[in-house]
C-alpha cells in the first residue's frame, strides 16, 4: 500500500493504519532501534512506541515522507531508551555521532534545527551514495560492515567515503559562517 | 552536550534525504553484492590484483524491496597503483625498496580518536587537508600508551585479576567448606553454592577428609606465579615494549599488503587514505605523522602497446590476456591526449609522483629552516641534513631563512602538479563520457575526474571510437 493511502487510514482513524506501516516500514523501524540499543526485546518495544506516537501525531500531522517520518520517531525513541538505560548504568553504547562532534565545534548559539537544515542542505548536494552512507550510519546508526555488505563496497571504501564526506561537511559548515 | 546536539540535529534531518537514503535511491551501478578477494599477481611488477565478484544479492532489506538487483557477472579489476607493491616483496628485502630512507622523528602534537585510529594530531590534520585520495603516507606505527585497555589487554588484566582473585577464592572455600564439615551438612552448602563454585574444587582439597595444606599452597603459589608473569607482561607492553604484538602487526600488515619498514626500531608503513582508515581493525595501535623522505619511487613499467588500433598500457594488455575470451569486465581507465602529448608516459608520470613526493616533504623541510634560522649551530647543520646541500643554499642565507621563496617555490610546484594532473587524468571527463557512454556496458566519472569503462576484452576490441586514448587498467 503507498504511504498516502496509509496516511488516509490514519486519518479515518483506522487501526489498519497500523498494521501496513508495520508491514511496510516494521522491520526498518526495529533495526533503526535495535542499531541503537544493541538488543531486540528493547528495540520491538521502541517500535511499539513508534506506532503510538504515529497514532497520536497523525493527524494533524500529514508527511510527505511516512518512511523518513516513522524513522526520526523510532530513533528518537531509542536514544531516549538508551540515554535512560545509561543512566541506570544497564549498558554503555558509543556512537558514531562522535565522529561529527570531531567536526562541528561548540556553537552554543547554533541550534539544533539550524544545524539540521545546514547539513540537510550539504547531504543534498553529495552524491547519492555519500548520502546513503551518511544517513545510514549517522541517522540510522548502522555499523559500517552491514552497510559496506549491502551497498557492495568494501568497508574501506566506505569508511574513506564518510572520511571525506565528513570533510566537506567541515569545508561547507565553514562556507555557512559556522565556525569550527 | 555538543554530542546530544549533534544527535538532535540528526534526528531532525528533512525528510526527502533521509527518506532517499533510506528507501535505497541507490546509483545505476549498484544493487549488487561484492565479494573481494586479493590474488598475488606474478607480474613483472608488483601489482595488487583484487578480484570483485559481482554478484545477483541473495537477499534484499525488506525497505528496498522495489529494487531490481543486476544480472550477474564478474569484474576483474587490477588495483596498480603506481607506488604500490606487494608485502611479499617487501619481506623478501626487509626494508622497502622503492624509498631511500630519511627518517626524521616528528614530535606528536597530542593524539586524537578518529575514524577508529588512535592517530597524531599532525597526520589527522594533513588527511583532513589533502585532497589527494590516492596520496601514499608515510606513517609510523607506535604502541598506544593506552593498550591496556584494548580488548586484548583487558582480557589479560582480567585474566590476572582472577587469577588473583582465585587464590583468595580457595581460601574462601575452604572456609565454607570446614564450616560446613563442622555442621556436617556437606549436601546443603552444595545446594547454597552450587552455582557460584565447583565443588569439586573442594573434595581435591579433602579427598583425604582432611584439608590437604600442602596441595592447596602449592595451587595458591603456582596461581600467584602466573599473575605476575601476566602482570610483567602488561607492564612491559605499557612501557612501549612491542612484545607479542609486533609479529601480530607485522603479520596484519603483510596480509594487508601494506608495505613498510623498519627504521632505527621505528616501524613505518606506507599507505593511502583508505588503507589507513583500514587499518583501524588492529587494536593497541596509533599512529604519527612521519616525515620519512618519499625521495624515489620506482614506477612500475607501464609502457603502451597496440591492440585493435588502440594504445593500451601494458598492465592492461596482461590482464587481458589473462582472461582472454572469459565473460570479465575489466575496469578500464580512459586517459586523454595529455600523456600522449607529454612523450614519454612512464617519465611524465615519474615526474609526477616525484613533484608529489617533494611537495609532502617540503613541511619537513620548512621547520628544518625555521629551527636553523633562531637555533643555529646544530639546528643548521640538521637542516642542511634534511634539505640537502643545493635547496639549504638556495634557502637560507646569513642565517636567515627566505620564507617568501620557499613559498613562491612551493606554489609553484603545486601548479605544476596541479598542471600534469589536467594531462594524466583529463579534463574533459564529460565529453569523454558522452563518446563512450553508448558503447559500453557501464561507464563512470570518478570524483577525480577520471572516465573509467567497464568492458570485457571482446568489448574493448570492439569499440571503435575516435581520439587519442591511452586505455589503462583502473587503480
Amino acid at each position: 500500500m503507498d504511504d498516502k493511502r496509509i496516511i488516509d487510514l490514519y486519518f479515518a482513524r483506522d487501526e489498519e493504519a497500523l498494521a501496513q506501516t508495520s508491514a511496510k516500514y516494521g522491520a526498518l523501524l526495529r533495526r533503526i532501534a535495535e542499531n541503537i540499543l544493541g538488543n531486540s526485546l528493547d528495540a520491538e518495544e521502541c517500535e511499539n512506541d513508534t506506532y503510538l506516537s504515529l497514532w497520536r501525531l497523525i493527524p494533524p500531522n500529514r508527511p510527505d515522507r511516512l518512511s523518513a517520518y516513522a524513522a526520526k520517531i523510532a530513533r528518537n525513541h531509542a536514544l531516549h531508551r538508551l540515554e535512560y538505560m545509561n543512566a541506570q548504568k544497564r549498558c554503555a553504547v558509543l556512537l558514531p555521532t562522535d565522529e561529527l562532534a570531531m567536526i562541528i565545534g561548540e556553537e552554543d548559539d547554533l541550534s539544533a534545527e539550524e544545524l539540521a537544515r545546514t547539513i540537510s542542505s550539504f547531504l543534498r548536494s553529495v552524491s547519492a551514495d555519500e548520502r546513503r552512507a551518511f544517513v545510514r550510519h549517522y541517522f540510522s546508526l548502522e555499523p559500517l560492515e552491514r552497510i559496506a555488505l549491502s551497498e557492495g563496497w568494501s568497508v574501506g571504501k566506505l569508511k574513506s567515503m564518510l572520511f571525506r564526506t565528513r570533510k566537506k561537511l567541515r569545508v561547507y559548515l565553514e562556507k555557512e559562517g559556522i565556525t569550527l | 552536550m555538543k554530542n546530544e546536539k549533534i544527535n538532535k540535529a540528526l534526528g531532525m534531518l528533512d525528510d526527502d534525504v533521509i527518506a532517499d537514503a533510506l528507501e535505497g535511491k541507490r546509483s545505476s551501478f549498484g544493487g549488487r553484492r561484492i565479494v573481494t578477494a586479493l590474488i598475488a599477481a606474478s607480474l613483472a611488477v608488483a601489482i595488487l590484483v583484487s578480484v570483485v565478484l559481482i554478484t545477483r544479492r541473495p537477499e534484499v532489506n525488506e525497505e528496498r524491496l522495489n529494487i531490481t538487483p543486476p544480472v550477474g557477472m564478474m569484474v576483474v579489476k587490477h588495483a596498480a597503483s603506481s607506488a604500490q607493491i606487494t608485502a611479499e616483496t617487501v619481506t623478501k628485502s626487509g626494508t622497502y625498496p622503492y624509498v631511500q630512507s630519511e627518517y626524521v622523528a616528528v614530535e606528536p602534537l597530542g593524539y586524537i580518536v578518529a575514524d577508529g585510529l588512535e592517530m597524531d594530531q599532525t597526520l589527522y590534520n594533513d588527511l583532513v587537508s589533502s585532497d589527494d585520495v590516492n596520496r601514499t603516507w608515510a606513517v609510523e606505527v607506535q604502541v598506544s600508551p593506552n593498550l591496556y585497555v584494548t580488548n586484548e589487554y583487558l582480557a589479560l588484566e582480567l585474566e590476572s585479576i582472577l587469577t588473583n582473585f582465585d587464590s583468595h577464592r580457595l581460601e574462601a572455600l575452604v572456609g565454607i567448606y570446614e564450616q560446613a564439615k563442622a555442621n556436617f551438612d556437606i549436601e546443603a552448602l552444595y545446594l547454597q553454592y552450587k552455582d557460584a563454585y565447583e565443588i569439586d574444587e573442594l573434595y581435591r582439597y579433602f579427598a583425604s577428609g582432611e584439608l590437604d595444606r600442602d596441595l592447596l599452597n602449592a595451587d595458591v603459589e603456582a596461581l600467584g606465579k602466573k599473575a605476575s608473569e601476566l602482570v610483567k607482561e602488561r607492564l612491559e607492553i605499557r612501557e612501549g615494549y612491542w612484545g607479542h604484538l609486533r609479529p601480530m602487526v607485522l603479520s596484519a600488515l603483510e596480509k594487508m599488503g601494506v608495505p613498510f619498514t623498519e627504521e632505527d626500531g621505528a616501524l613505518i608503513i606506507f599507505v593511502t587514505e583508505s588503507e589507513l582508515l583500514s587499518l583501524s581493525g588492529i587494536e593497541g595501535l596509533k599512529f604519527d605523522k612521519s616525515n620519512y623522505k618519499i625521495n624515489v619511487i620506482e614506477i612500475a613499467p607501464n609502457e603502451t602497446v597496440m591492440r585493435e588500433g588502440k594504445k593500451i598500457t601494458s598492465k592492461l594488455a596482461d590482464a587481458f590476456a589473462e582472461y582472454e575470451g572469459e565473460d570479465v569486465l575489466f575496469a578500464v581507465l580512459v586517459e586523454t591526449a595529455g600523456i600522449a602529448k607529454a612523450g614519454s608516459r612512464e617519465a611524465y608520470v615519474q615526474e609526477y609522483i616525484s613533484l608529489l613526493s617533494d611537495i609532502s616533504n617540503r613541511h619537513t623541510l620548512e621547520q628544518a629552516l625555521e629551527r636553523a634560522q633562531g637555533n643555529g649551530g646544530e639546528s643548521i647543520d640538521r637542516a642542511r641534513e634534511i634539505c640537502g646541500e643545493e635547496a639549504f643554499n638556495r634557502y637560507f642565507r646569513d642565517g636567515v631563512f627566505d620564507s617568501e621563496l620557499f613559498n613562491s617555490d612551493t606554489a609553484a610546484i603545486n601548479a605544476r602538479i596541479n598542471e600534469m594532473k589536467v594531462d594524466i587524468y583529463g579534463d574533459d571527463s564529460a565529453e569523454v563520457y558522452d563518446l563512450f557512454k553508448d558503447h559500453v556496458r557501464y561507464i563512470e566519472i570518478t570524483d577525480q575526474g577520471s572516465v573509467i569503462i567497464y568492458v570485457t576484452a571482446a568489448e574493448f576490441d570492439a569499440l571503435n571510437i575516435e581520439g587519442d586514448f591511452v586505455f589503462t587498467l583502473a587503480a
